[in-house]
C-alpha cells in the first residue's frame, strides 16, 4: 500500500523531492513512537530528527515561487545509470577492501534500492518505459536478499546505515542529472541542496537494522 | 481530488511536451487552438498543485512504509531466531 503511493507520488512529483520527503518519514515516526518526547531518543537519533525537521523547512522555502518537474530521459542514458548502479552493486559486493564486508553488502544493497527508485520514476512515465519494470523488480529483489546478507554478516547497524544513504542519495542525483529536475537557482538552489543532504543524513544516523531492538 | 490531479498532471504535461516540442516546429510558429495547451498563470498553479499534491503523497508513503517496517521488526523481535538447524532438532523431539 505505501510503495503503491510511493508511485502515486512519484508520478506527480519530481523523484529528486520525493525520495527527499520519503528519508523524513523515519524521522517523523521515531518522535511519534517516543509518545511525543524526542529526549527519549538516542543523541544519535536526536540529531537525525533535528535534521530531518531542518531539511523538510528548507525543502519548503526552497520551493517557494517555483515548480520543479522532471523530464524523460534518453532510453541510452537511463540504461547506463541503471547498468551503472548494478554494476557498482556487484562491484562493491566481490571486491573486497579495508571495509568490512557487512559495510559492502550495505552498500552493495543499497545500490540496488536506489536502481529500483529511478526505475520507479521510469515506469511511471508510462509508454514504452513500463519495460522498466523487469530491472525494477529484479534490483528490489536482489536488494532485500543483498541486505539481509548485509546483516547476517554482522556489522549490522553500518550496513543498514549505508544501506540507506545509498538509496536516498543515488536517487536524489539521478533526479537531477539523469531527469534534469528544474531547480530554484541562486539562494534557493544551495537551500535545496543543502535540505538534500540534510535529509539523507539524517534518514542514515536514524536507520535501524533488522533484528535490533530499540531503545 | 484523485481524478483532478490526474488532470491537472496531465495538462502539466501536455503543457511541458508543447513547449519542448516547439522549438521543432520551426519558425512557422504554432497558433494557439484546441490541440494545444494553453499557457499562463493556471498552468503554473495546476503544476504547483501537482507537484505540492506529489509531495504530501511521499510524505505518507513514507510514513506508511516506517509504520509497517516498525511494526515487523517488533513482531520479528518477539520471534525465537530461525535456522535450520533449530528446526531440525524441533522435528527431533
Amino acid at each position: 500500500m505505501g510503495w503503491l503511493v510511493y508511485l502515486a507520488a512519484l508520478r506527480l512529483a519530481p523523484l529528486a523531492l520525493v525520495q527527499t520527503i520519503g528519508a523524513s518519514g523515519i524521522a517523523v515516526l521515531a518522535v511519534v513512537e517516543t509518545g511525543g518526547h524526542p529526549e527519549r531518543l538516542r543523541r544519535h537519533e536526536q540529531l537525525g530528527a533535528a535534521a530531518a525537521v531542518a531539511g523538510l523547512v528548507l525543502v519548503a522555502l526552497s520551493l517557494v515561487g517555483s515548480t520543479p518537474t522532471d523530464q524523460r530521459p534518453h532510453p541510452i542514458e537511463a540504461v547506463l545509470w541503471l547498468g551503472a548502479c548494478g554494476g557498482a552493486a556487484v562491484l562493491v559486493a566481490v571486491v573486497r577492501t579495508r571495509v568490512s564486508h557487512a559495510a559492502a553488502l550495505g552498500a552493495s544493497a543499497g545500490l540496488l534500492f536506489a536502481a529500483g527508485d529511478i526505475s520507479a520514476k521510469l515506469v511511471v512515465f508510462g509508454g514504452g518505459w513500463v519495460v522498466v519494470l523487469v530491472p525494477l523488480v529484479a534490483t528490489y529483489a536482489l536488494g532485500s536478499i543483498e541486505l539481509q546478507s548485509a546483516f547476517q554478516h554482522g556489522d549490522a547497524l553500518s550496513a543498514a546505515g549505508i544501506a540507506t544513504l545509498a538509496t536516498n542519495a543515488v536517487p536524489i542525483a539521478a533526479g537531477i542529472v539523469l531527469l534534469r529536475q528544474t531547480r530554484p537557482g541562486g539562494a534557493l538552489g544551495v537551500l535545496e541542496l543543502v535540505a538534500f543532504g540534510l535529509l539523507v543524513v539524517s534518514a542514515t544516523l536514524l536507520s535501524r537494522p533488522r533484528g535490533q531492538t530499540h531503545g | 481530488m484523485w481524478t483532478e490531479l490526474c488532470l491537472c498532471n496531465s495538462y502539466a504535461e501536455s503543457s511541458r511536451r508543447t513547449l519542448v516540442e516547439r522549438p521543432a516546429e520551426g519558425k512557422q510558429g504554432r497558433r494557439p487552438g484546441p490541440g494545444n495547451a494553453p499557457h499562463g498563470p493556471g498552468r503554473e498553479e495546476c503544476a504547483t498543485v501537482t507537484v505540492a499534491a506529489g509531495l504530501v503523497l511521499s510524505f505518507v508513503s513514507a510514513l506508511a512504509v516506517n509504520w509497517a517496517y516498525s511494526r515487523e521488526h517488533d513482531a520479528a523481535n518477539t520471534l525465537p531466531p530461525l535456522s535450520a538447524r533449530r528446526r531440525s532438532s524441533r522435528r527431533g523431539t
